[in-house]
């Protein structure tokens, strides 16, 4: 491979030391493989991205529309999220023939090499939590709340039907990222069901090397076949704990206790223990001051309303807040909705005033793209004429001459 | 397409005039394809009818462990793998499951076809993303496969997965999408892990229903209904109540018979065809 595939991942700068070690163990295996990490977050000082053995993209990169929105609407994890299909789709913008993305809390543990090349031949690679059932009713419902395929891992190939997908996708996460199991959201996850009825050419990854985690070791005992280990929920602070999302799993029960273990090192070896505690960078108005969680939600409930807040980072925001009560964790919903109907009727007025001076604006240029049209023709009659009266002149002079 | 193919049905005593008619619009467009129909409830003089009855209690236990845990609709939805097994165990090598409020109006053999080589088949709610995401977000909450139309191969992985769906649905067919149910159809989401050999139906004429008629260019001619410009095969009338015609589905009530557009014509021609078949509200 040639720079024709490359991988990336997404982290906010608390997490920079899990795509250190994935990006080493890629390297251990795949030296060849380009690897990008997008920060979602800003470095604030704490780290000098240049410094990094990999290529740092930015946030402002990855072409995510109404940046500041983005960032406001969205805890860490949703906008870590909500930026894969825009990682994915900016790294075949740099020329990328397919791509593939990886979770940072995941590590490679042998060749890649025929995921790579299912990557290259798709338009669409995804690999589902589990390939069977035998895990029960109730881990079944539960990723069937979380959505069939695992996010952690996306292949893209360069494509029309890859783009349409991607295209969507950054859609849906641009503004449905949230963690919300009643609204039939699981961060960037839940849309990727729609992946087999959208995307004919899906390639469904079904060896059981790629994308191990704790909801389907079960099915995958033989640890010597596993080449893409993904440690999800697993805290290296915490290193007996298999996952924060599965308290009850134990670590003698996982067969990879070893492995957890030496994983914990490398993340801690990689700087954790300092990293954690780093702030995220969109956690805090303008002025440094605290943006509550409560505000954050309703926020990204407000669907257009939010417009009205051009920086929502901003005092302006700050003071509304404030007024209605949600800086001292008052969560009045009423008063918060009583709020967000005035500003609708605001917006909406505001909406129309544009609607109708477009309309105006519409009728001036449709007006003086006529007259342009007009002088046009003019100009090009008048130097017909011009012309004409110039031979006229000419063959006069001549006559006049020989006269 | 080689091998013996069948078709079934789910409907309670009360409804069989929805089942009356998708059997013998089945029939229209098929001959020699058998077509049996579950009485999930009730008991009828079976002699008369257009379709070979089936009895719950000719299921085995599994169905009746059932009835006593559900009310009648999650009842009938969960039977559906049952019956799907019983059919390929009388000796068929597939099998297709139509919901009770349709109407067959062209050739499903291709939907058939598709199971000479797939173990599994299913129609996904919507073929392409839409413009906005309201409806999309709906959908993820009760499944991105319609559960109207199910296929199923007698092959090893078709009989494992029919299996696995039966056992599920035994005790988990209920109206819960924040717990990541909705009746049998959610667990079809997972067809797209544990089915490798898994059809993805992408004929529009096929599964035509409320959740994606703004998307499908319907039109008439004639006896003709097509669905972009192709043979309408299987029209669903899921949520429609024929004494209530001005409306399409209780599902989704801004669509109309003044909005659907030529769709309109197949819903009057369903509202016939329901009458005749002795429809009682």
């Amino acid at each position: 491979m040639d720079g024709m595939t490359a991988a990336g991942t997404i982290v906010a700068k608390n997490y920079l030391p899990f795509a250190r070690v994935l990006g080493e163990s890629l390297r251990r295996w795949h030296p060849e493989l380009p690897f990008y990490v997008a920060l979602v977050d800003e470095p604030e000082g704490l780290f000098d991205p240049s410094g990094e053995a990999f290529p740092v993209l930015a946030l402002a990169e990855l072409g995510i529309p109404r940046l500041a929105d983005f960032c406001f609407r969205y805890t860490r994890r949703e906008a870590v999220s909500a930026a894969k299909p825009y990682l994915l789709r900016r790294m075949l913008d740099m020329g990328h023939e397919s791509v593939l993305f990886l979770d940072a809390d995941m590590e490679v543990l042998g060749d890649l090499g025929p995921l790579l090349e299912r990557v290259a031949g798709r338009p669409l690679t995804l690999t589902p939590h589990t390939l069977g059932p035998g895990m029960g009713v109730d881990a079944e419902l539960n990723v069937l709340q979380c959505g069939v395929f695992n996010g952690g891992v996306a292949g893209a190939r360069e494509t029309e039907e890859t783009r349409g997908f991607l295209d969507w996708w950054a859609a849906r996460t641009r503004e449905y990222c949230r963690y919300s199991i009643e609204d039939g959201m699981h961060l960037d996850q839940r849309w990727l069901d729609y992946a087999p009825s959208f995307v004919p050419g899906l390639a469904v990854e079904r060896d059981p090397a790629y994308n191990v985690a704790y909801w389907n070791l079960y099915e995958r005992p033989d640890a010597g076949r596993w080449r893409l280990f993904h440690y999800s929920g697993f805290d290296p602070m915490e290193p007996g704990r298999v996952s924060r999302y599965w308290p009850s799993m134990q670590m003698e029960n996982t067969g990879a206790a070893e492995l957890f273990a030496r994983y914990a090192e490398r993340v801690l070896a990689a700087g954790y223990a300092e990293t954690r505690t780093w702030p995220y960078a969109f956690d805090r108005f303008a002025n440094g001051e605290a943006i509550p969680m409560a505000l954050r939600a309703l926020y990204g409930r407000l669907g257009r309303v939010a417009a009205y807040f051009t920086d929502p980072f901003g005092d302006e925001m700050r003071a509304w807040a404030a007024e209605t009560g949600v800086m001292d964790g008052d969560r009045d919903a009423a008063m918060w909705r009583r709020a967000a109907e005035e500003r609708l009727v605001k917006l909406q007025e505001a909406n129309v005033l544009l609607a109708e001076q477009q309309a105006e604006l519409d009728t001036l240029r449709n007006a003086l793209n006529g007259e342009r049209e007009r002088a046009t023709w003019l100009e090009g009659r008048a130097a017909m004429f011009e012309r004409a009266a110039a031979e006229r002149l000419a063959l006069l002079e001549r006559s006049a001459g020989r006269g | 397409m080689g091998g013996k193919w069948a078709v079934c049905t789910i409907a309670a005593k009360r409804h069989l005039s929805l089942g009356r008619v998708v059997c013998s619009s089945f029939q229209r467009h098929h001959s020699g394809v058998p077509f049996f129909l579950l009485l999930c409830e009730g008991r009828i003089e079976a002699g008369n009818e257009p379709f070979r009855v089936v009895w719950p209690d000719e299921l085995g236990t599994g169905a009746e462990a059932m009835r006593s845990r559900y009310n009648e609709q999650e009842y009938s939805y969960a039977l559906t793998p049952l019956l799907m097994e019983w059919v390929l165990r009388q000796g068929f090598d597939r099998v297709l499951f139509i919901k009770q409020e349709s109407m067959v109006t062209g050739d499903l053999t291709p939907v058939a076809a598709l199971l000479e080589t797939a173990s599994v088949a299913l129609t996904p709610h919507l073929l392409r993303p839409l413009t906005a995401a309201a409806r999309e977000r709906e959908i993820l909450r009760c499944g991105t496969y319609n559960g109207g139309l199910v296929g199923c191969a007698n092959t090893e992985e078709g009989g494992r997965f029919l299996q696995w769906w039966a056992a599920r649905v035994a005790t988990h067919c209920r109206y819960d999408p924040a717990a990541g149910m909705h009746f049998e159809q959610r667990w079809l989401d997972l067809a797209a892990a544990y089915v490798e050999r898994l059809a993805v139906v992408r004929d529009p004429g096929v599964n035509v229903g409320h959740w994606n008629l703004p998307e499908r260019a319907v039109t008439v001619e004639g006896e003709r209904i097509l669905v972009d410009g192709g043979p309408c095969r299987l029209f669903r009338f899921s949520g429609y109540d024929a004494d209530r015609p001005e409306g399409a589905t209780r599902y989704f009530a801004r669509l109309t018979m003044e909005n659907l557009g030529a769709a309109a014509v197949v819903f009057a021609r369903y509202r016939e065809e329901l009458l005749r078949a002795g429809w009682t509200a």
